[in-house]
Formats: C-alpha cells, sequence, structure tokens
C-alpha cells in the first residue's frame, strides 16, 4: 500500500474541508475501508490522503442510524423524488425509512425495521460476502465499491475503465460480465444493496460545500452509455461530495419486496445474477398486482430494470407456471451474451420466475 | 512453551517452513531484526435549511480533524486485555502490526483481501478481519479509547484452553492448521454470544456453518471444523 496521511475528522464539515483541500494531494474517504484498502492494496488506487469517516456520528444526522420518519418530517428534496408523481403534481408525502451511510451490513441484516418494512434490503445485505465484512463494509461503502471485473482490478491491465483503450474481458474471460449495456465496458456493478434500493425506489441525500443534494438512485448511478456516464466510473458522486442517508418509502398496505442471489459457491460467493422485486397489490378480490419494480443485479453496469418483465406481470390476467414462465422470457428479452457468459440469459431468467412465484403462487 | 499454551501449535507449524536452526534465527525474528515485509445535473438540488453551516454544531467548541502520520506515529493498541504502545503508520493493517511489530503471529495472513477468513481476530467481540482493518482504526488516540482486539493467542487463559481449542485438538479439526486461529476465533465467537444467551445448547450445524461462512480451509477440514464447535457447545451446556 502507498503511504498516505490518514484525517478523521469530526464533523462532516470537516470532511468537506478535507475533502475540497489539494494540500497533501488526492483524497479518498474511507467507511469500512473493506473496498478502497483492496484498491490501494493493488496499487488501482494511491490516494496521498484517507478520509476516515468510520467513527463520524455527528447528530442530526445520524450517519449509522436506521429510523422511519413521519411523512410530514421527511425533507422536500426527499419527498419530490419519491414515486407516485404525475403530470407535474408533486408525489403524495409518505412515511420514509432513514438509514444512515454508515449502517452497516450487519445491522442491516439484523434489523427487525427493515425485515419488516424493506425485505429486499435486509435480505441483500445478510448475503453479501462473509460474517466478517458484513461486521464491517457499510451501506454507503457498498453502494459506491468500485466494479470488479479482474482486468479492472489488476494493475497489469491498463484497460479502459482505468483510462487504457481496451476492453479486454469483451474477447477475454467474460464468465462474470454483463448481459445488457455491455459496451464499451461490460463489468457490472458490484452492489447487492444497489439491487434491492433500486427495487425501493430509494433516494440520496448528498451533502456538497454548498448545501444537501438529492438524487434517486436509479439516477445516481449511471451506466458508461447513458447520458452524463462515462467509462470511468459509475456513478454521479463528486469530488466534494459525500453520501449521508439513504432514504426509502415505507410500504404502504399491499406492498412487499425480496431479493434473491445465485451464486456458484453457497458458503459465501459474489452472485452469478441477482434480482429484486418490489410489488404492490391489490387490497381486494383476487389482489391483482397493480405496481411492480423488477430490478436485476450482476447483468449490467448499473442494476438493470427489467421493464419488459414488468410489463408482463401487470398485464397477466392471472399466474400459473406458463405466464411466470413468460415474465421470465420477458426479464431477458433484448440481452447480448458475450462469448463465455451466455449461462447469464437462462439463469437470469430462471431466477426471475423463481422469485415471481415465490411472490405471486 | 509447554503443552496445551494456544500459541504452541501456530508457532511450531510456522518456524517448520522456515527456521535456520543452526543459527538459531526464525524467519519471523529475522523479519523482525531487518523490520522486513512489510455529473451532477441531474441531482436535484434544494435550497434547504439544513445546510453544512447550519449544522456544524457549534463549530468553536469542536476540536479540529486529527491528521496522522504519513510517517509512524505512536498509539496504542488494547491487544488480549494488555495495552500497548506501537509505533504504526497509517498504512499498517492490523495484521501486520499484530504479527510484525507484537509477535503475535498466531494470527495469519492468507490472501490479505477479505476473501480467507486466516486474518480473523475479534474487534470489541466481533470477529472482523484484520488484513483489511487499518491499526489506527482500532488504536487509542488523544480523544479515544483503543478497542479490545483478542488474537487466537488470546482466547485461552494462560495454558487454559478455550474449549474451542481444546475440541479442535480432540476431533482433530486441522491437517496444516493455517486456517485454525481464523476458524477459531470464527467458532469461539458464535460460543461465546451463545454462552451469554444461555443457548449453547441449541447450535446447530447450519450455525455453524454459517459462523464460519467467510473462513476458507484448503485442506477440507470443514466436517470436523463442525463437529468440533458441536461438542464444545453441547460440553459447555452441560
Ligand atoms: C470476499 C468479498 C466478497 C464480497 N462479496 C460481495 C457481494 O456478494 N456483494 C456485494 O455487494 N459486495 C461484496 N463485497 C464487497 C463489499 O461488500 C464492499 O467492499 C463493502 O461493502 C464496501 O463498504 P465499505 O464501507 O468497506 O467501503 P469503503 O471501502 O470504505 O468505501 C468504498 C468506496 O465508497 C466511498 N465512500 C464510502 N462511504 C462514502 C460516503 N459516505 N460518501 C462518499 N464516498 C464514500 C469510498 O471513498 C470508496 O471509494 C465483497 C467483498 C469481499 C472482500
Ligand atoms: S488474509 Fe484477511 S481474509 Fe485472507
Ligand atoms: S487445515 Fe489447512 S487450511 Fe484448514
Amino acid at each position: 500500500m502507498n503511504s498516505f496521511t490518514l484525517t478523521i475528522p469530526r464533523t462532516i464539515k470537516q470532511t468537506l474541508d478535507e475533502l475540497g483541500s489539494t494540500k497533501g494531494g488526492p483524497a479518498r474517504i474511507k467507511a469500512g475501508g473493506i473496498d478502497v484498502l483492496d484498491l490501494m492494496k493493488e496499487g488501482i488506487e494511491q490516494p496521498g490522503r484517507l478520509i476516515n469517516i468510520r467513527q463520524l456520528d455527528e447528530k442530526p444526522h445520524a450517519l449509522r442510524e436506521i429510523s422511519e420518519v413521519k411523512a410530514d418530517a421527511i425533507p422536500e428534496g426527499v419527498w419530490r423524488l419519491l414515486p407516485g408523481g404525475d403530470n407535474g403534481n408533486p408525489p403524495p408525502r409518505r412515511d420514509c425509512l432513514r438509514i444512515g451511510t454508515l449502517t452497516t451490513l450487519a445491522e442491516l441484516s439484523h434489523s427487525p425495521l427493515l425485515q419488516s418494512k424493506a425485505a429486499a434490503l435486509s435480505e441483500s445485505a445478510s448475503l453479501i460476502a462473509t460474517p466478517q465484512i458484513r461486521q464491517v463494509a457499510t451501506l454507503g461503502g457498498n453502494l459506491l465499491q468500485r466494479p470488479r471485473c479482474w482486468y479492472f482490478r489488476s494493475a497489469e491491465y491498463p484497460c479502459a475503465k482505468k483510462g487504457g483503450s481496451v476492453c479486454f474481458a469483451r474477447d477475454g474471460e467474460n464468465d462474470f460480465h454483463a448481459i445488457f449495456d455491455n459496451q464499451p465496458c461490460c463489468a457490472v456493478h458490484p452492489s447487492g444493496t444497489a439491487v434491492a434500493l433500486a427495487a425501493l425506489d430509494a433516494v440520496l441525500a448528498l451533502q456538497t460545500p454548498q448545501g444537501e443534494r438529492f438524487a434517486r438512485l436509479s439516477s445516481f448511478l449511471v451506466s458508461p452509455s447513458q447520458p452524463g456516464g462515462a467509462i470511468g466510473r459509475e456513478n454521479r458522486l463528486e469530488e466534494d461530495m459525500i453520501l449521508k442517508n439513504i432514504w426509502i418509502p415505507s410500504p404502504g398496505p399491499g406492498e412487499q419486496s425480496l431479493y434473491r442471489k445465485v451464486k456458484h459457491k453457497q458458503s459465501f460467493d459474489w452472485p452469478l445474477a441477482e434480482v429484486a422485486i418490489s410489488l404492490r397489490r391489490g387490497l381486494t378480490g383476487n389482489k391483482a398486482p397493480e405496481a411492480v419494480r423488477i430490478i436485476l443485479g450482476s447483468v449490467a453496469p448499473v442494476p438493470y430494470r427489467a421493464r419488459s418483465a414488468e410489463a408482463a406481470l401487470l398485464q397477466s390476467p392471472s399466474f400459473d407456471a406458463e405466464r411466470i414462465r413468460k415474465i421470465g422470457q420477458a426479464a431477458v428479452s433484448g440481452a447480448t451474451p458475450l462469448s463465455r457468459n451466455g449461462y447469464k440469459v437462462q439463469l437470469v431468467s430462471g431466477l426471475v420466475q423463481q422469485a415471481v412465484a415465490e411472490l405471486l403462487l | 512453551m509447554s503443552k496445551g499454551d494456544p500459541n504452541v501449535s501456530t508457532e511450531g507449524s510456522e518456524s517448520m517452513s522456515g527456521p535456520d536452526a543452526s543459527s538459531g534465527l526464525s524467519r519471523r525474528s529475522f523479519l523482525l531484526h531487518t523490520g522486513g515485509a512489510a455529473s451532477a445535473a441531474a441531482l436535484l438540488t434544494v435550497p434547504v435549511a439544513e445546510s453544512v453551516a447550519a449544522t456544524a454544531p457549534n463549530q468553536a467548541a469542536t476540536p479540529p480533524a486529527q491528521v496522522l502520520g504519513p510517517g509512524a506515529i505512536a498509539a496504542t493498541l488494547l491487544v488480549n486485555g494488555k495495552p500497548q504502545k506501537v509505533m504504526m503508520e497509517p498504512r499498517d493493517t492490523l495484521a501486520t502490526v499484530l504479527r510484525d511489530k507484537l509477535g503475535l503471529t498466531g494470527t495469519k495472513i492468507g490472501c490479505d483481501r477479505g476473501g480467507c477468513g486466516a486474518c480473523t481476530v475479534w474487534v470489541a467481540g466481533e470477529p472482523t478481519l484484520s488484513c483489511l482493518m487499518l491499526a489506527l482504526d482500532v488504536a487509542g488516540l488523544p480523544g479515544r479509547e483503543p478497542q479490545a482486539i483478542t488474537t487466537v493467542e488470546g482466547l485461552g487463559k494462560g495454558v487454559a484452553m478455550h474449549p474451542l481449542q481444546t475440541a479442535f485438538v480432540e476431533k482433530d479439526a486441522l491437517q496444516c492448521g493455517y486456517c485454525t486461529s481464523g476458524m477459531l476465533m470464527s467458532c469461539a465467537a458464535l460460543y461465546e454470544r451463545a454462552k451469554a444467551e444461555g443457548k449453547l445448547a441449541t447450535i446447530s450445524d447450519g450455525d455453524v456453518r454459517a459462523a464460519i461462512a467467510g473462513n476458507l480451509c484448503r485442506c477440507g477440514a470443514y466436517p470436523h471444523i463442525v463437529d468440533a464447535t458441536l461438542s464444545a457447545a453441547k460440553g459447555g451446556a452441560k
């Protein structure tokens, strides 16, 4: 690891000041450190200054806390980005869950509040990495970690994501790479919690020296091919910004969510494919689905919204094995697998069928 | 070293790989001598009262950010109940400080990347990877108490082994022994937690497997490790 100065700020303001300063070379935030130390050991990142926010807990920001906030106390910036607004009308105000960026993955998995109100998020956290890592890794760090493409992670490969000109995975060992949106870089987004949070319509609260900023997770994460995207980055975090909180609408009546992950090795492993679904069902009669998000993970540079599968599900007059098979097929329509990851197409289709069946059969 | 000292097996297994018996210099003490080894447009901006300046609590009273390094500084580690002042750089991981500066080589480094669990120690009682933890993150600094670190050397009390260590010996829960200290820390944490909750009798096969999900054993001693933990739990529950 390169040698660096370790700064321990006591407030968010000090953190921003330190980020904004140019003295001592480029700075990096360290939360749990699981990703950033790995990148530094590999020599992929060599910050002159590491800003350790792990123990930062500035009230009232509650950076390591999970709580439910009443509708009338939701910040305006969050409220305006909640789902349900149309024709220029703002979405209805509703209760939300607020999760501090420094909350650990272990805390997310064990939280009774999340288990009952944001099952997809606590399930995703409980399946990430190992018990030792979940003890230390934070939600913010999980969302902001860099991809795990082995060419990107190896200093020996000057790949396009690191400023080179070639994507070595395209014609190389691309077994675990993207089957959607895989030009010009086919690394998949590494974060399990991002898949769950995208299904849950999460809104991020960020802090810059100029004030607070809010963004939907789904527009904050951006693939190189999307407007505002760039091959060297996975999100819109700017150098002078920090993530503070993640907000998710509390489920209303008839709303539920789940997260499922397929991996090679059952003890712990990176996912081969992931899916998170949030679903609202009618309260009467046959409780027909009224709204759904189906988000696929480990298939694209950012969590991938399977809109055709959502449409197939909402149009289905009833549910049986055959109709659910159609939804699974719709989920992978338009896939462009690479030389070695064609298996993912079937795998994802099957995973979606399994998850939909769990919710609806 | 007497029989029953938790250091024995780990020391022994390592000195096999590299001591120069004639000079009496082990690979480790050699290392000690040489000091070696070691776009924003899409974001919605809302002018809110809760701006940075407004929320920084009582700025005058807030002490400034601490800036450490890049050179070595003295900080206190609380290891196995004993506070020790150690010189460390910001980039030193807990694993390297334990091994190279405190001589606690029971903690092993396998992958050095979070993937194998060989370096597992307890931080405040919780199994944690010492290879991905900066030593300064758990050290005592002006205005901050050190966090309690427990390594495999501190698992037993003196020569009395922890029930898990005894069970590992009895059930032959190791072959090469490289994963053993990490395995012990994960299994013993499960044991201690269950004991504190009065639930030792209910530890299941699945509980042990979940507890060691982050510990790889290249020799495949898993069945014996699970066996040993269940047997220790049964013994402790009596
Ligand atoms: C063996 C292994 C298996 C794994 N398996 C999985 C898996 O299956 N699924 C999965 O999702 N992940 C997996 N991971 C990745 C792991 O979950 C992440 O590395 C971890 O969550 C990162 O969190 P952290 O707090 O340690 O982040 P850090 O390393 O501290 O930070 C990561 C990045 O986020 C930035 N950052 C952090 N917090 C903030 C903030 N508040 N504001 C601005 N920037 C910030 C940092 O600057 C850095 O760039 C695995 C890791 C390992 C080692
Ligand atoms: S050495 Fe720390 S996990 Fe492998
Ligand atoms: S006993 Fe050899 S690695 Fe586990």
